[in-house]
């Protein structure tokens, strides 16, 4: 699936956010993603959180 | 010891690496991504709504917070953290300015001359709207790359058209004509 720039444009949320989750994120991204959609959003959404747990140190979801 | 040679030779091999960098994939993927977020801005400025242009500025200050915060970046963090209750402000004088019942308490507690500009008060938002806006200037020398640079001044064009809104607002509200 090609998304890059697309990705932006997709109308399917579920879509994107699946092809967005693909690459392990830099924990402030993770951070900035909680602090707009909630702790939940991430919990659900299967993103590997290991970079955040490693910069805030685990637990920094339920903060 | 033999002196160290030039660097003339290193300097031209980093050229040569950032030429194949910007070659790759990755490197179209992150410029497509950065037209893409332009192109939003821009429609975002497009509506003229202030609430949602002021809800773009404080999404970009919040991912900037969190990025900066994790570099420790302490004078970006600084500034950044200092936005945030000007945006806030702004949030607060929007949800009053449509009714005239409750800004003209706003209204009355901006009476002196150096307090109005063009008959309309210079309320908590539109002090922020500057003080948010000369940030930005401050911002466009922090960043290299041009298509940041051309970010943060579209960010400005937008909080400019953002503060129309509300001027506009706050004369229909008290019944001026701007």
């Amino acid at each position: 699936m090609v998304y890059s720039a697309e990705g932006n444009k997709a109308d399917d949320d579920d879509a994107f956010w699946q092809w967005y989750s693909l690459i392990a994120l830099p924990g402030h991204t993770l951070m900035t993603l909680k602090r707009w959609y909630g702790a939940d959003f991430i919990r659900g959404t299967g993103f590997d959180i290991s970079n955040a747990d490693k910069d805030y140190g685990p637990g920094w979801l339920e903060k | 010891m033999s002196a160290p040679k030039n660097i003339k030779r290193p300097l031209a091999t980093e050229a040569q690496a950032i030429a194949k960098n910007r070659a790759t994939p990755s490197a179209r993927e992150l410029v497509d991504a950065r037209k893409a977020l332009l192109a939003r801005i821009k429609e975002i400025a497009a509506t003229g709504k202030a609430e949602l242009i002021v809800e773009m500025e404080k999404d970009f200050i919040q991912n900037d917070l969190d990025r900066y915060a994790k570099a420790n970046d302490k004078e970006m963090t600084g500034s950044l953290n200092a936005a945030l209750p000007g945006v806030a402000a702004i949030e607060q004088q929007l949800a009053i300015v449509d009714d005239p019942e409750g800004y003209k308490a706003i209204d009355r507690g901006h009476g002196l001359p150096e307090n109005r500009k063009q008959g309309l008060p210079l309320d908590e938002a539109r002090q922020s709207f500057a003080s948010h806006r000369a940030r930005l200037g401050n911002y466009v020398k922090y960043r290299l790359e041009e298509t940041e640079k051309q970010r943060i001044h579209e960010r400005g064009k937008a909080l400019g058209i953002a503060e129309k809104d509300c001027m506009a607002r706050q004369a229909k509200t008290l019944g001026s004509a701007i």
